[in-house]
């Protein structure tokens, strides 16, 4: 009983990119819909925000298969890190029906960094 | 995944969730235990409207007085039925308890069934002699709500305590993160608890305040209409760990061609500790002496030997604090739960724009004094009667104690709305950003203007500044932290000359954050403006601006 994603090149996107990738699975129950998510959610501090951009639906899925997506990245949020909150992009799929459930992170990043908030005010 | 656990500091330990748990369970089972008694007692009063009406001759209607009692007042109604041929005679009126301190409620039974009128009872058909005169008042069964708070608070925080978000590393690898995606039943939750604190707030001040309120305004259209004190006591009310007194003059009078009885003394009863002001009350109005009483023309039951205002008079509103919480309640869950998620953001210029304040000061003003009113409004409720009780040398010294924090929070409040009164005089600064928006990276044209006074102002600063602000829940308290990540200063300005206008570049670091505002976390760039002005409240506005990718 597995699942994983499976995300295509360097987990690394700038806004506007295509993230491409396949789910696979391989359940020991039937579910009743699996589901994609592509969203972003916060941590730290705060209680957790998550926003779902978009999402793809496979319904009925057979107990074992391979299911591959393409979302267009939005341009926002980006990726970051602060003292209080951290943001971060991930494809999550949910085997509905069973405890399945599986998640790959990646960066929205204009140019590949990091956005490190940083605490040192300029003078 | 690497999602970080640091949060799971935030868990209470077990020994500390059974406490807090001990503490719910009291509010628990003591709503609950209300809830049950108020329940029975509106099961009882429910039966008595599938009971069999029944037409009854009344054959004794009169009054009772037991000075001796708390409850001196009672109605002796006696009346005669036939159910199944049988003939049944009975003095029982409602389910309720008759006897009262408060005579109006006896005096409306009386004329509702005079000697010798045929009237209606209610019998129960499995017991034929049982039966009322009036059956049992199901409004009462509302009364439940209140309990149901109780219940309410304690569910919720037994609830609260034990589902604590868990460490966060666990609940990626066990559930969904995106089943927190929708505003979830925190919106609702909301709108349901104003809807029930507003709706419970409205019931009490129609049962508790209206009456008051009503005669209040209508009193000055009250009969003045010659009576007789037939007794006049103080009433002593024995409670678990106090007693109360309260005034008690009965007097008759008549209306037409009909006598009544009353013991109002006010629009108010009830009872509270001290005995001088009563007995002063009490004095002038002796046994058998003449007096002078108020009748309501409306309806001449109503009748008091005291129509004008006490200060007491504004617990009456009470009841509105529940309505006022509960609107708040409703209005801020109905913003939450129709709050628009995180606009898209658009790259590309916008066209400048005059940014407005975060809080203006005429809010600031309104807002204050809100607060302050509210507040002091209540207070000065107790305040009077501690300075009354000082006046009439019959100091009520726990009262005493007991007000001085909140006499010392009224008078901060006072402070604070004053402070915002001042602020009304100072110079405003006015900012405008072209373009409107700035992505990251980008370079925009911040000009600004002092209205006013700006002579006044020694020293002005206007600083550029980032922060996070992040919403959280501890137990039952929400917290809003905040961390400035990013702060220039783009002006400072001694000579008030330079003031009055000027302008200057604002570029947004390439490599931070744009502005973003999800429910509980948020990033915020704001052009901060801050006014030293000797010996007066600081010049001091931020206006939010909005940073794009």
């Amino acid at each position: 009983m597995s699942m994983s994603i499976d995300l295509r090149g360097e987990p690394i996107f700038r806004p506007g990119d295509q993230l491409m990738g396949a789910v696979r699975w391989a359940l020991d129950k039937d579910a009743k819909r699996l589901d994609i998510n592509l969203f972003w959610f916060t941590d730290g501090k705060g209680t957790r925000d998550v926003g779902v951009v978009e999402s793809m639906t496979v319904e009925r899925p057979t107990r074992l298969g391979e299911k591959s997506f393409v979302f267009r990245l939005p341009a926002a949020p980006l990726s970051f890190s602060g003292r209080l909150i951290t943001l971060t992009w991930a494809v999550e799929a949910i085997a509905h029906g069973t405890d399945e459930v599986a998640m790959a992170e990646f960066r929205l990043s204009r140019d590949g960094q990091e956005i490190r908030l940083r605490h040192d005010a300029p003078a | 995944m690497a999602i970080d656990a640091s949060n799971s500091s935030q868990n209470a330990s077990g020994c500390s969730r059974v406490g807090i748990s001990i503490f719910f369970s009291f509010f628990l089972i003591m709503g609950l235990v209300f809830c049950v008694v108020i329940g029975i007692a509106f099961w009882e009063n429910l039966e008595t409207w599938f009971w069999q009406k029944t037409p009854c001759t009344i054959l004794e209607s009169r009054h009772s007085v037991d000075a001796s009692s708390d409850e001196p007042y009672s109605a002796q109604i006696v009346y005669q039925y036939t159910f199944d041929d049988l003939t049944h005679t009975s003095d029982t009126i409602t389910p309720e308890a008759t006897s009262t301190d408060n005579y109006r409620r006896i005096q409306r039974l009386l004329l509702a069934f005079p000697s010798g009128s045929e009237r209606f009872c209610y019998v129960n058909g499995e017991k034929p002699g049982v039966a009322y005169l009036k059956r049992g008042q199901l409004w009462m069964g509302l009364f439940i709500f209140l309990p149901l708070i109780f219940v309410a608070v304690g569910a919720g925080g037994i609830i609260g305590t034990w589902r604590r978000t868990p460490p966060k590393a666990l609940t990626a690898a066990t559930k969904p993160v995106t089943a927190s995606a929708s505003n979830g039943c925190g919106p609702r939750v909301g709108l349901f608890a104003g809807l029930f604190l507003t709706l419970i707030g409205v019931i009490l001040f129609y049962f508790l305040g209206m009456g008051v309120v009503v005669n209040l305004s209508t009193a000055s259209g009250w009969h003045e209409v010659p009576c007789r004190v037939l007794h006049s006591q103080l009433l002593t009310h024995r409670g678990d760990d106090s007693t109360t007194y309260s005034v008690d003059i009965f007097y008759r009078y008549q209306v037409g061609d009909i006598t009544y009885h009353s013991n109002s003394y006010g629009f108010m009863g009830g009872s509270s500790s001290g005995t001088k002001g009563k007995r002063k009350i009490l004095a002038a109005y002796p046994s058998g002496s003449e007096a002078l009483c108020y009748v309501n023309p409306a309806d001449p039951v109503e009748a008091v030997l005291d129509r004008g205002f006490h200060p007491l008079y504004l617990l009456s509103f009470l009841p509105l604090l529940l309505v006022l919480v509960g609107v708040l309640v409703l209005g801020k869950s109905f913003r939450t739960a129709t709050a628009p998620t995180p606009p898209a953001f658009q790259r590309g210029d916008v066209q400048a724009m005059v940014l407005k304040p975060k809080q203006g000061p005429l809010p600031r003003v309104a807002g204050t004094f809100f607060i302050m009113a509210f507040w002091n409004g209540i207070v000065s409720v107790f305040l009077w009667q501690v300075i009354d009780g000082f006046r009439r040398g019959d100091p009520e010294w726990f009262l005493t104690i007991f007000l001085i924090p909140f006499v010392l929070i009224g008078i901060f409040l006072v402070g604070l709305f004053l402070r915002a009164v001042l602020c009304l005089f100072n110079p405003v600064p006015q900012v405008r950003l072209d373009p409107g928006k700035v992505s990251l990276g980008g370079t925009a044209l911040l000009q600004w203007r002092v209205r006013g006074r700006v002579s006044r102002i020694a020293r002005l600063t206007i600083t550029l500044e980032g922060h996070e602000e992040a919403v959280y829940t501890v137990g039952t308290n929400t917290h809003t932290d905040t961390d400035v990540f990013y702060s220039q200063m783009l002006a400072e300005i001694a000579d008030w000359r330079e003031m009055l206008q000027g302008k200057c570049p604002l570029t947004i670091p390439h490599d931070t954050m744009h502005s973003f505002a999800a429910k509980h976390n948020k990033i915020i760039w704001s052009i901060k403006v801050k006014g030293d002005i000797p010996r007066w409240p600081d010049v001091d506005e931020a206006f939010e601006i909005e940073v794009t990718p």
